[in-house]
C-alpha cells in the first residue's frame, strides 16, 4: 500500500510536468499523510540536513573547476590533445570519456561527484566536436557510475559498515568488475558511434602530438595533482575539488591569461546556480528516503523472496531485480542502508559469498542511479549539462543495456568477481 | 496502571551490535513487556533517521521520540554537560555510575526540559582509545606530531592539541578512507567502534589511553513526553534505568572482547602505565582549568571530589 | 532599478560570495595543514553552512527562472486548456510545499535559536533559516504565478469560441 502510494504520487505528479524535485517532496508528503506523520519539520529537516554535508561540497567546487577550465582554455587544450591521440578513430572522445570515468572513479568515491565533473569537463567538448547530445550525455552518465564500483567508494564503505564485512576486501573485489564495465561501455560506444557515422579527423603527426602535449601540460597537471593528492592521502575529495578550482583559476588567469576577473564572477554564479539545482534534488530525495526508512518497506519485500532460498544463483538474480526495482526510485546510499543489512544475512544463509554479493549489490545500486524515474546521476548530468531528462534517458539506454549484460554475466559466473578478488587480497 | 498505545521511534547513529544499540533493543523489549504490549519501540540504528544533531532537533520538534548519544555532546544545549568530556580524570566506571545515577546526573538532566528534551537515564559507550599507523604510542611524547582525527568539538580539539597531536576534525564518513590513504595518522574511539567500523584494517597500533569516558544519555523529546500520563512516564524512566544496569554490563564486556578481536586481527595493543597516564593528565591541566570555569562550580566540586582530581 | 532587479542582483552576489568563501576556506585549510601544521577550526562547518545557504538561495532563483528539471513528455502533448489546468495544479502543489517548508523550518529555527553548533560555533538556527528564506521566496513566486494564470484563464474564457469548447471536450473524452 505504502509502495503503491509512493509510486503513484511520484509518477502522477511527474506526468503532469511537476519539477522532479517537487514531485519527490510531494510523494514524501503523501507518505507522511498516509502514515499519520504530517509535519513540515520532516521536510525542512531532511532537506536542509541533506545539503549540510561537507563531502557533497565537492560538487560545486568541481563544477566551478569545470566552468573555469572550459572558459580558461584548459579543456580546449585537452580536447586538442585527445583529438591528436585518438581523434582519428571513430568516436574517439567517447573512449576519452570512458577512460576519464575510470580515472575519476579511482579518485573519488561518489558517482554524483564523478557525474558532475565528467559532465562539466567533457560533455561540452563532445557537443562542440559534433557528437549527439543525448547519446554523449548517456555515455557520461553510464561512465560515471563506475565511481562507486572502483575503489575508493563511499558506497562500499557504507555497505561494509552496515553489514560488518571487510571494506578492503570489497574495495579489491570492485576493481576488476569496474574495468569490465568500462570495456563493455567501449564496445557499446563503438556500436553506437559506428551507427552515428561521425566525421573523423585526419591522423595527427607525432610532432603535432608533441606540441599538443606541451601546450596541454598545465591542464594535464590537474588530474595528476588530484590523483597524487588523493592516492597519497594529502587531501580529501572535497579538498581536492577546492585545489582543482584554485588551480584552474590560477592557470586560466595567470598562465594562459584567457580569463578576466569579471568573467570569473559570471562563471562562479553559473557554478553556484547549477550546483544549487543539483543539491535541491538531493535535498528533495531525502524526504521520501526518510519516510521509506520509517515505513519498513524493505522488510515487507524480503518476505516475498523466501521461496527461492534453495537456489543461490536464482536468489541473487531475484535480489538483483529487487534492488533494480528499488533503485529506480531511490538513491544509492539509502538503498544500501535499507537493504544491505537485511539482504546480506539472507544470501549468506543460502551459501552466497558476501563479498561477491557486495560487488553485485554495488553494481546494481549504481545502475539504479541511471534509471528513471529517479536517477540521481541522470539528474546531475541534466542539471550540469543543461539538457532534457527525456533525451538523456533515451541516450543512456544502449549503455544501460551493456551494464545490465555485465551484471547478468557476473550473476551467472561468480568466478569473474571471486577469482581476481581472492588473488588481489593476496590469499 | 494505565498504559495507552504508543509507538516510539528510538534512533542512534551507532551500528547494530555496538553497546548503545544493544541497549536500545533491550529497552524496547522490556518496555513492551512491562506495558503489556501497549508501548512499542522501533529501533533505528546506523543513522537511518539522520545524524545525531538532526535527530536531537527532531526530538525537540516531536518528529522522533527518543535517541541515545554521547552525553558530553549535550554541551551544545547545556554547557555543564561538557564536564563529562574532560580528559583522563574519569577512570573508574563504577564511580561514574554512582555520579550519573545520583545527584550529578540529576543536576545535569534537570536543565534539559527547558531545551525541549528530557533525560531518562545514562548508559555507556565506554573508554576511548587512540589508534594510529605511525608508531606504537607508549607515552605522552609518542603522541607528539601525530595527525589524529577528533570529534568536531572545541574542548576535544583543545584536549588533543594539549597532548601535542595535530587535531584534525573530519566527518566520520570520510574517516576510514582518510586513515587508509594516510590523510590522518590516527583516530580515537571506543574498542567496539574500532571493531565495528573496521578501523583496525587500516591501523597498526591501538593504545589503551582511556582518555575519555563516554556515558550515553537516553533522551526523549519534550513534545512526546508532554503527551504521556504519569504512569507511562514512570514506566519509561524505570525501564530506561533498569536497562542501564544490563547495558553497562554488556558494554564493559564488549570493550574487552572487541580489544581481543582487534589484537587477533593483527593490531599491536599497548597498555600504558599509570605514570604515563598521569603525565598526560598533567599535560591537560591548562585545558581542564580553562573549561572548568564555564561549568557550575558546585557540580565541578562534587565531580572532582568523587573522582579524586585536584585543580592546580 | 526595480525592487525585483535589486533582489535578483543581491541573490546573485550572495551566491558568488558563498562559493568564493567555500573555495577559500577549504583551500586555505589544505595549505595551513601542510605549511603550518594547523587548521581553521570552522573551515568545514562554515563551508557547509555557506553551501546550505548557497543551495537554497540558488534553488529559489532556479524556481524563479523555471530552471528545475521536469518531465514534460505527457504535458506537452495536451491541448492548451488542460495544460494550463495542470500548471495551476502544479503551482498550488508547489505553494503547499512552500507553506510546509516554511512552517517546518520556522519551527526548527525557533527551537535551535540557543543551540550552538559545534562545527560552526554559531547558532544552529542559522542553518534552518535557509529554509525560511527559500519558502518565503518560492511561496511568493507561486502566489504571483497563480494570480497571473487565473486572470489569464478568465481572459481566455471570455474570448472562448464554440470550436475551442468542442475541441476541449473531444480531447477530454478521448482520454
Ligand atoms: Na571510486
Ligand atoms: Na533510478
Amino acid at each position: 500500500m505504502t509502495v503503491l502510494l509512493f509510486g503513484a504520487s511520484l509518477l502522477g505528479f511527474l506526468a503532469i510536468g511537476t519539477p522532479i524535485a517537487y514531485a519527490l517532496i510531494i510523494s514524501g508528503i503523501a507518505l507522511m499523510w498516509q502514515m499519520g506523520l504530517f509535519d513540515g519539520q520532516i521536510i525542512a529537516q531532511n532537506m536542509i540536513n541533506a545539503a549540510n554535508s561537507f563531502p557533497m561540497l565537492a560538487i560545486p567546487l568541481f563544477i566551478l573547476a569545470g566552468e573555469v577550465m572550459n572558459a580558461g582554455g584548459l579543456s580546449k587544450r585537452i580536447i586538442k590533445l585527445a583529438q591528436t591521440l585518438v581523434g582519428h578513430r571513430k568516436g574517439g572522445l567517447g573512449y576519452v570519456v570512458i577512460f576519464a570515468g575510470v580515472l575519476l572513479s579511482s579518485l573519488s568515491g561518489s558517482a554524483l561527484a564523478d557525474a558532475a565533473s565528467l559532465t562539466a569537463l567533457l560533455l561540452p567538448m563532445m557537443i562542440s566536436a559534433g557528437y549527439r547530445q543525448g547519446t554523449s550525455a548517456g555515455l557520461v552518465a553510464s561512465a560515471s557510475i563506475i565511481g562507486p564500483i572502483i575503489p575508493p567508494s563511499i558506497g562500499f564503505i557504507v555497505f561494509g559498515v552496515a553489514t560488518n564485512l571487510s571494506i578492503s576486501k570489497l574495495f579489491l573485489a570492485g576493481i576488476v568488475p569496474g574495468i569490465i564495465i568500462a570495456l563493455a561501455l567501449c564496445i557499446a560506444w563503438s556500436i553506437v558511434a559506428y551507427r552515428d557515422d561521425l566525421e573523423v579527423s585526419a591522423r595527427a603527426s607525432w610532432s603535432e602530438r608533441g606540441k599538443a602535449l606541451v601546450d596541454g601540460f598545465w591542464a594535464l597537471m590537474l588530474p595528476v595533482i588530484i590523483l597524487v593528492g588523493l592516492r597519497f592521502g594529502i587531501m580529501t575529495p572535497t579538498e581536492a575539488a577546492a585545489v582543482a578550482a584554485v588551480y584552474s583559476v590560477f592557470v586560466s588567469c595567470v598562465v594562459y591569461r584567457e580569463l578576466s576577473l569579471s568573467h570569473l564572477s559570471d562563471l562562479a554564479f553559473n557554478a553556484a546556480k547549477t550546483s544549487a539545482a543539483v543539491m535541491f534534488l538531493v535535498a528533495a530525495a531525502a524526504i521520501p528516503a526518510w519516510m521509506i526508512s520509517i515505513a519498513d518497506i524493505p522488510d515487507q519485500i524480503i518476505s516475498l523472496i523466501e521461496p527461492v532460498m534453495d537456489h543461490p544463483k536464482l536468489l541473487v538474480a531475484v535480489v538483483v531485480l529487487l534492488i533494480l526495482l528499488i533503485g529506480t526510485a531511490m538513491d544509492l546510499t539509502p538503498t544500501i542502508l535499507l537493504l544491505a543489512p537485511i539482504l546480506v544475512p539472507v544470501v549468506t544463509n543460502a551459501g552466497v559469498d558476501p563479498i561477491y554479493f557486495g560487488v553485485i549489490f554495488m553494481i546494481t545500486g549504481a545502475v539504479g542511479l541511471i534509471t528513471p524515474p529517479v536517477g540521481t546521476v541522470l539528474n546531475v548530468v541534466c542539471s550540469v549539462g543543461k539538457l532534457d531528462f527525456t533525451a538523456l534517458t533515451r541516450g543512456v539506454t544502449p549503455f544501460l543495456i551493456a551494464e545490465l549484460l555485465v551484471l547478468a554475466l557476473i550473476v551467472m559466473i561468480p568466478e569473474i568477481v571471486q577469482v581476481p578478488a581472492t588473488w588481489l587480497s593476496g590469499k | 496502571q494505565e498504559y495507552r498505545s504508543h509507538t516510539i521511534k528510538f534512533a542512534a547513529t551507532g551500528q547494530e551490535g555496538t553497546p548503545p544499540v544493544q541497549g536500545m533493543h533491550i529497552f524496547a523489549k522490556k518496555l513492551e513487556d512491562q506495558s503489556d504490549g501497549k508501548i512499542k519501540v522501533r529501533v533505528f540504528s546506523n543513522g537511518k533517521l539522520g545524524g545525531d544533531v538532526q535527530v536531537l532537533s527532531s526530538l525537540k520538534g516531536g518528529v522522533v521520540e527518543m535517541m541515545v548519544w554521547n552525553a558530553g555532546n549535550m554541551i551544545s544545549e547545556v554547557q555543564d554537560f561538557g564536564i563529562l568530556d574532560l580528559p583522563f580524570i574519569y577512570q573508574d566506571p563504577e564511580v561514574m555510575d554512582q555520579l550519573l545515577d545520583g545527584d550529578v546526573g540529576e543536576k545535569l538532566t534537570d536543565q534539559l526540559p527547558e531545551h525541549n528534551v528530557v533525560g531518562l537515564a545514562f548508559w555507556e559507550q565506554g573508554f576511548r582509545l587512540l589508534t594510529n599507523d605511525k608508531r606504537e604510542v607508549k607515552s605522552l611524547k609518542d603522541i607528539s606530531g601525530l595527525k589524529v582525527r577528533v570529534q568536531q568539538n572545541p574542548l576535544l580539539v583543545d584536549m588533543w592539541e594539549a597532548l601535542g597531536a595535530n587535531a584534525t576534525p573530519m566527518p566520520v564518513t570520510e574517516l576510514y578512507t582518510a586513515l587508509e590513504t594516510g590523510a590522518v595518522d590516527g583516530q580515537e574511539t571506543t574498542a567496539p567502534f574500532i571493531w565495528g567500523s573496521k578501523y583496525y584494517e587500516v591501523q597498526k597500533y591501538v593504545t589503551v589511553t582511556r582518555h575519555n569516558y563516554n556515558p550515553q544519555i537516553v533522551l526523549i523529546g519534550k513534545p512526546f513526553w508532554d503527551q504521556l500520563n504519569a504512569d507511562e512516564r514512570d514506566l519509561l524512566v524505570k525501564v530506561a534505568r533498569e536497562t542501564a544496569k544490563e547495558q553497562r554490563d554488556i558494554s564493559r564486556k564488549a570493550q574487552l572482547e572487541a580489544l581481543d578481536k582487534i589484537r587477533d586481527a593483527g593490531n599491536v595493543v599497548t597498555q600504558i602505565s599509570d605514570e604515563q597516564r598521569q603525565a598526560m593528565l598533567d599535560a591537560e591541566s591548562p585545558v581542564i582549568n580553562k573549561y572548568v570555569e564555564t561549568f557550575d562550580s558546585d557540580l565541578v566540586e562534587e565531580v572532582f571530589d568523587a573522582v579524586g582530581y585536584q585543580l592546580n | 532599478m526595480t525592487m525585483l532587479n535589486v533582489g535578483l542582483k543581491s541573490m546573485r552576489y550572495f551566491m558568488i560570495l558563498c562559493l568564493a568563501c567555500m573555495v577559500l576556506l577549504v583551500f586555505a585549510n589544505v595549505l595551513l595543514r601542510y605549511l603550518f601544521d594547523s587548521s581553521i577550526y570552522i573551515a568545514e562547518g562554515g563551508a557547509s553552512l555557506l553551501f546550505v545557504w548557497m543551495t537554497f538561495v540558488g534553488a529559489a532563483l532556479v524556481v524563479y527562472e523555471r530552471g528545475l528539471i521536469a518531465v514534460d513528455v505527457v504535458v506537452s502533448k495536451l491541448p492548451s486548456i488542460p495544460r494550463s489546468l495542470c500548471e495551476i495544479l502544479i503551482n498550488i502543489a508547489m505553494l503547499g510545499v512552500s507553506v510546509m517548508i516554511f512552517r517546518g523550518s520556522w519551527h526548527q529555527t525557533i527551537l535551535n535559536l540557543n543551540v550552538i553548533s559545534s562545527s560552526t560555533l554559531l547558532s544552529s538556527a542559522l542553518l534552518y533559516a535557509s529554509g525560511v528564506f527559500f519558502s518565503i521566496i518560492s511561496g511568493g513566486i507561486m502566489i504571483v504565478r497563480l494570480i497571473k494564470s487565473v486572470s489569464k484563464s478568465f481572459e481566455r474564457k471570455s474570448a472562448l469560441h464554440e470550436g475551442d469548447v468542442n475541441h476541449y471536450d473531444q480531447a477530454r473524452s478521448s482520454k
